[in-house]
Order: C-alpha cells, then structure tokens, then sequence
C-alpha cells in the first residue's frame, strides 16, 4: 500500500520545511548545524522556536486526524470531527478557565488537565444527545449546542479577566495557533498526546467490527462499553491537551479521513493510523503557510483550515442529503 | 445434540412483559422459524437470548463469557447497516473478529464466500451490491464467524422472491451440516417449507413450538395472526397461503 | 431632573460659561498626563477633579498624591457639575465629551502625548501658562534641564537594548521610551530591525540581533496568551530586566525617575 510510504516522506519534507522557515534567514547547513549543536543565537532559534513549534504541529495535526478518524468509525458517521461537535471548544473552555483563575499555574498538569475534564464533559454530551444510532441530524444538532455554549463561556471568561489582552485573545482559543510555542508547551502535550493516542489506536479492532451496527459487534465480542469508554478518554485527553497549547483547530478530523477512507479501502483501523499521519502533514503544511503568506502577522492556523476545510463540509453535507434522499 | 437452551426467559420493559417466560431449545440440524405477529417479542427473545438485553431467566449462552460467547453464536440483525464502503471481502473478513486479529487470508473467509456463491464479489464494494446481494454478504459473515449457532432477524424482508428461496435454502442446506439456526420470519408459507420446527410467539408468550403442521393449526392462526390459510403438503413442499382475514374466538377474548 | 439639579444646572451654565479673569481656580483634568503636570504645577486648590486612572498606581506616578483630590468619570455631565473653569483633555480624550464642552462655553485645553522631551518642556511651560504659574514652569524645567545633563554625563559606552512587551511589540527611537531608553545611555535595537516608531519585532529576530539588555514591562494580572512571549525560553540567554512602569507614561519630570532606574542597569551608571 503505497499511502502509508508517502505521507511519512511528506511529513518527513514538511517537518524539515518547517524548521527551515522563518523571520531569520540562513543557509540550510548552517541552520542544520545550529539545530545540532544549540550554539549561538542561530541555535537558540532553531532548538528553541523553531523545533517546538514544528514538533506541536505534528502533535496538534496528528491528534486531530486520529481523533476524527475514531470518532467517525464509532459514530459511523463522516461529519463527526473534534472540532464540529464542540470538543475543542469545551477543551478551549477548560483551558482558560485554568489559566484565568491561576489554577494553571499550581503544578504542570493543572493545564492539560482541566482541558481533558472539560473535554470529557463534552464528549459524554455528545453521546448522550446524540443517541444510540449518531445519526446525522442529531449529532450536528448537539455539536452546535455544546460549540455554541462553550463559545460563549470561554468569551464571558476572558472577558471577566483583569488582564486587558485577554478579551482579544478569544480569537486563539477559537482559531488556534503555533506562533511563539515553546518546548514547555510540547512537554505539557506529549504525554497526554501518547497515552491518549494509544487508547484510541488500540480501539481498530472495535471500530472494525462497529461497522456492521453495535448489536453485530457486540455479538463478536467487543465489549462495547469498554469501546466507548477508551474513546471518550482518548480523544479527550488528545484533544484537551492539543487545544490547551495550540488553540481549537477545526476541520482536519473532518477533512484528512474523508480524503484519505478511499486509499485504506474504508477501514477504518487503518484509517486512524492514516488520518494520524495526514492529519500532521496537513496542519505543518498549514503553519508553513501562515508563515509564508504573512510573516509579519499572526494568521491563525483556523483561518487555513476554513478556507481549505469548509467548502469540503459542505460538499460532505450535500453528499449525505443526497444519501438520505 | 442441545446447541441452545432458553429457559423461562423474560424481558420487561417498564412493567409489561415483551417476552414472557419462554423455554425452547435448538438441536443441531435444525431449523427452526421464530414467528408471530409485529410486536409479539420475536427480536426481543432472539436479542435476550444472546445477552444483548437485560432478562430473567435462563440463557445458555449468556452463561459464557462474551469472548467464548462469540464463538457459539452468530447475529444477523434485520437493519442491514454496512457503515462504510469495505469490500465484500472485508465485510465477511469481520466474522473472522472473536479469533484475533483478522488476516486477509483467512481460508474460513474464503470458504464463506463460496458458500454464498459471492467469489467473484470479493473485491466490490459492498454497499452497492443490490439487496439480495448484500444479505448474502452479511450471512457469509455469520458463517465466517465459525459458530454452532446463528440467528437471524427477518433475514428475508425486503428481498425478491428469488432472494427469498435462496437465502432460507442456505440457512437449510447449513442446518443439514449441523448448525442450529433460528430465523424470525413474517412469511409463514417460508417458514412452513423450510422449518424444522416452527416457534409461535403472541404477547411474549410461547403459545406453540413443533413441527410447522402442529403449530399452524387453524385456531392458532384465528387466535394469534387473525387469519385463516390453506396449507397443502405437495410433493413439491408444503404450501400455505393466508386466505381471509378474520375475528378471533370471542372465547378466548380478542387482544 | 430633581429640582436641586436642575437649579444647580442653571447656575453653572450662567456662571460656569463666563471666561477666564485671572487665573483658573476650579481645573477638571480628563487626561493622565494632564492629571500629573496639574498636581506639579498648580495649587492643591485649583484642581477641581482628575481622571479617574490617576489613582492607579500602575500607570500614575503621582498615584497616592492623587487620592487626595475628588476624581471624575470623564462623564461630560458630571464634569459640567463641577462647574470649571478649565478642562485638560489629550487628543484621545472622548472627542463627543470635547465638544460637548466647548459648545456649552467651557474652555478645553488639548495636549498632545509628548513624544520627546522638546514636547515635555513645551507642555511643561505651557501648563505653567494656562494655570497662572509661569515662574513655577520655569524652575521645573531648569531643573529638568539640570537633572538630564547630570544624568547623560560620563556616558561612554552604549549597549544595545531592546524594549518588548506583550505579543512582541517593540517601541522605536522616536516614541517617549525610545527617548528614555537613549537618554539612559542605550542604543534601540528597533532601529536595526528598521522600526523607529512601534512594530511587531519576531522573536527570531530579536533572538537574532542578541542585544545586550531586554527591557519588559510587569505584566498584568490574570493570563494573557499575548504575555507569554515574555517568558519564552529562547529568551533565557539575554540579559533582561523589567522596569517600564508608571513613570515611563507620560511627560512629566517623572520620567527622569525612569532614566536613572534604567541607568542602574548601564555599565557606565549603574552597579556591575
């Protein structure tokens, strides 16, 4: 299967693109060199902004593929997405909730904890109000609720806050970005990244037999409580601790697995491992393109993923209504 | 040989009982018809009986753990759900799931398909196989999971009547190799040609449970589907045909 | 409108709209830096009211100084209540509040935000003007002048500082701090990056250019995504400090206060 070969080399290129873009320019030995060794300003660039930031772009694409790749396998529905059904928002939600009280600030995992939490909530919503079945028009209807409501808190938050730049800063939360990312930011991530991304990969077996309908699976042994309960701490750990660093990024969980269902022949364990590696390829090239359109500003990465990512939402709705139909 | 047994199996839902104590057991080689009216409990029983509802009484497989559970029986739902466009291959390839990790290869999976006549399906998308088609695909996946056992909810609604035969005389021609199978049917004149034994539900309860000539007498058709038939043996097979639509014996009080 | 109001609203439209003979005696203040030249140069009694920001220490000076005196809301009601005979605006002053004022005969005074100190010596003889202590002025700004001299003598070196603060502004040559900044003894890495008056200098850019001190301000409570930049690690190599603060706002000799405290930071000035 020639698919898995070429998205590492694209992350492999674009990863190594991105250490290489930037405000300052060097020729691409002396950055390597530099990446290397650390010394000098030019090392201190390269290990201490720009390979954080190339590394969280990897986490961020990468857990926002796979948790859009699991959430449509259990859902068995293709606009279940992270982003859509309001996990990043409520994760957004945690996040500055954390930050504004200080609670952040008590012990590192505080942070991506409270986004987690808040993540759980959400995902636990979803479920309930979208029912057994995850049929569309229930589904989107609780994602609207849950986004909508996690908007507006996260903005009644900020707003609340003594610090004037807070309020502006409801943009970040709501669009995300990697600009000015450090490696603190990486090591609050990564573990909840790994652990998260585990439980859910290890779910391909489930979300396989899923596709016949939840009694079929059942019958074949999966333990579906067991299923939805490592879903829903998976991706929420994923999600809350990506969101929590970077922002809430939305449309990859939608846009890389429906891309990427017709190379894996709809499998969807496949597709997750698929989705992992298209997802961080999508969002590097995505900051790659922040960067290089306007430098001096800081586009944010929703920005990209809107312009890419919505007219293929709506190409997705038109193709399920004429389903339906 | 007993492959499945139910004893005083009951299901409630709030207070009323959908399945009222009902006892019957499945040998090995039989084919047996679960029938009655809509919402005499048929789907409800066959669900209980593989733990998938909460129930009092006795099933023999909710008695096993459901690793071991899914190697004894296998369920064919009626909502034929095929959520994503796998090959046919990789749809019945998910049978092989209570046994590992599932390989492409699998002869089990292999010997399915032919048994279905699907080979040369192997390697088309599922869902846009016609209906007939994709029934075959999910039987062949039942067969695959390599189970004593299978049960199937209206395996026969919405097919053509070529679709119809085909798919009871696979279910007879499984039975004949040892497997027990239950198959709720509506058709009555299906399951009185093809049915080892027939399994009469009304309101939950088990009213009759034998061979299709015991079971389908006149009173049991008045009394339970309203209903008088005519049912000849032939040396083609047994006909039954639902004729008029009648009262029930004021006697025995109408539902 | 209760009758007390009403009749107090009369009074101060017959009266309040009569123009200046002698000096001003009830001065209503609607700007901070206007708030601190007030306090320097006019009699505790002929200040009416202040801003209400000149009370907050972070950006006041003259902050306990200035909880002795009534404060106003920049409500241009309120304001006329006070019946005064002078009102100090900035340019940023609510423009509808201005006008307002003028149209009901009340003389405004604008000043414009010093961005030199050309513009703090006019504004500081101009203040002295308007409020009828000329002489006042004048002292304050020899001893102004006095004070610069001494503190930019026996400057031999100049190090290259950068002033950043949140989301990675940086302020140029020719802003108030840039003034500062040179007056301390430093050069402004602004001007290397082509900025003179204020920009986004890039964190890469400023890792870069390696200055030899970074200036932050203290940052604000709460948390603010745009505040993080100032604890970057790549920023744990340089040197920095934070020092911009209430004295470096507004055009006052306050802000001589900020230049030597900056200086203590200046090898030629300051300790090792």
């Amino acid at each position: 299967m020639r698919l898995f070969p070429i998205l590492s080399i694209l992350l492999a290129l674009l990863f190594a693109a991105s250490l290489l873009v930037g405000h300052t320019t060097a020729s691409i030995s002396d950055s390597l060199s530099a990446l290397m060794t650390g010394d000098g300003p030019l090392g201190t660039v390269m290990q201490d902004i720009r390979l954080p930031r190339a590394i969280l772009a990897v986490l961020v694409g990468g857990t926002l593929g796979l948790a859009g790749a699991a959430m449509q396998g259990y859902l068995r529905n293709p606009l279940a997405e992270p982003g859509l059904i309001g996990i990043s928002g409520a994760a957004s939600l945690g996040a500055v909730i954390a930050l504004q009280t200080g609670f952040a600030g008590l012990f590192w995992l505080a942070l991506p904890m409270s986004a987690l939490g808040m993540s759980v909530l959400a995902v636990l919503g979803i479920l309930a109000l979208a029912g057994r079945q995850g049929r569309s028009l229930s589904l989107i209807l609780a994602g609207i609720a849950i986004s909508a409501l996690s908007g507006a808190m996260t903005s009644l938050v900020l707003n609340l806050s003594p610090n004037p730049y807070a309020t502006a800063e409801i943009v970040f939360w709501m669009m995300g970005s990697l600009s000015d990312r450090s490696f603190d930011h990486v090591w609050i991530a990564l573990p909840f990244c790994i652990i998260g991304g585990a439980m859910v990969l290890s779910l391909g077996p489930a979300l396989n037999a899923l596709s016949l309908g939840e009694d079929t699976a059942a019958t074949m042994g999966i333990h579906l409580a067991r299923t939805r309960l490592m879903l829903v701490i998976g991706v929420a750990a994923m999600i809350g601790a990506t969101t929590a660093v970077a922002g809430a990024v939305g449309f990859v969980g939608l846009v890389i697995p429906h891309i990427l269902r017709r190379w894996v022949q709809a499998r969807p364990s496949t597709l997750m491992w698929a989705s992992a590696l298209g997802g961080a390829v999508m969002i590097l090239a995505a900051d790659l393109l922040v960067r290089l359109i306007l430098p001096d500003r800081d586009l944010k990465l929703g920005v990209v993923m809107a312009i890419l990512g919505a007219p293929l939402f709506l190409h997705l709705i038109y193709k399920t209504r004429a389903d339906m139909s | 040989m007993t492959l499945l047994s139910i004893e005083n199996l009951s299901v409630l839902r709030g207070q009323c009982p959908v399945v009222d104590r009902v006892s019957l057991s499945v040998q090995a080689g039989e084919l047996i018809g679960l029938i009655g009216p809509n919402g005499a409990g048929k789907t409800t029983l066959m669900r209980a009986a593989l733990g998938l509802v909460a129930h009092s009484g006795q099933s023999s497989l909710t008695q096993i753990p459901a690793a071991e559970r899914a190697k004894q029986a296998a369920w064919i739902p009626q909502m034929r759900e095929i959520a994503w466009g796998l090959s046919v291959r990789d749809v019945v390839g998910l049978g092989r799931s209570p046994y590992g990790p599932v390989r492409r290869d699998d002869p089990k999976t292999q010997s399915a398909l032919d048994q279905l006549g699907l080979t040369n399906f192997a390697d088309r998308t599922a869902i846009h196989l016609s209906g007939g088609e994709q029934a075959r695909v999910l039987i062949a996946r039942a067969l695959a999971q390599d189970t004593p056992i299978i049960m199937a909810d209206e395996p026969t609604a919405s097919l053509d009547p070529a679709s119809q035969l085909t798919t009871l005389q696979i279910f007879a021609d499984l039975a004949a190799q040892g497997h027990g199978i239950i198959a709720s049917l509506h058709d009555l004149g299906l399951a009185a040609r093809y049915c080892h034994k027939l399994a009469l539900l009304h309101h939950g309860r088990l009213v009759a449970f034998g061979p299709p000539a015991s079971v389908l007498t006149p009173e049991n058709l008045r009394d339970v589907f309203m209903i008088d038939a005519h049912f000849e043996r032939t040396d083609q097979g047994v006909i039954f045909q639902p004729l008029n639509v009648i009262a029930p014996n004021a006697e025995k009080g109408a539902p | 409108m209760r009758p007390s109001k009403l009749i107090a609203l009369v009074a101060a439209l017959l009266f309040g709209a009569a123009p200046i003979y002698g000096n001003p005696q009830r001065v209503v203040s609607l700007n901070l830096c206007t708030d601190q030249l007030l306090m320097l140069l006019a009699d505790g009694d002929q200040i009416a009211s202040l801003s209400k920001i000149a009370t907050d220490p972070r950006t006041s000076p003259m902050a306990q100084r200035a909880q002795g005196f009534a404060i106003n809301s920049g409500d241009a009601e309120e304001i006329f209540m006070q019946a005064p005979d002078l009102v100090l605006a900035g340019t940023y002053t609510e423009q509808g509040t201005v006008q307002m004022m003028r149209s009901l005969g009340i003389t405004v005074e604008i000043f414009a935000p010093e961005q030199n100190f050309d513009d703090i010596r006019q504004n500081i003889a101009r203040m002295g003007q308007l409020l009828g202590h000329p002489q006042r002025a004048d002292t304050m700004l020899r001893d102004f002048d006095d004070r610069l001299a001494q503190l930019t003598d026996g400057i031999t070196q100049r190090p290259r500082a950068a002033l950043y603060s949140a989301n990675g502004y940086t302020t140029g040559a020719e802003t108030m701090a840039g003034h500062i900044l040179s007056a301390a003894g430093f050069d402004n890495i602004a001007t290397e990056a082509g900025i003179s008056w204020g920009g986004t200098l890039p964190l890469e850019t400023l890792v870069m250019l390696q200055p030899d001190l970074v200036i932050t301000g203290s940052t604000y409570p709460g948390h603010s995504r745009s505040e993080e930049i100032l604890r970057h690690p790549a920023l744990t190599p340089l040197k920095s400090i934070t020092q911009t603060g209430a004295k470096w706002v507004c055009g006052t000799p306050a802000i001589l206060d900020a230049v030597a405290e900056l200086q203590r930071a200046h090898p030629d000035k300051g300790a090792k």
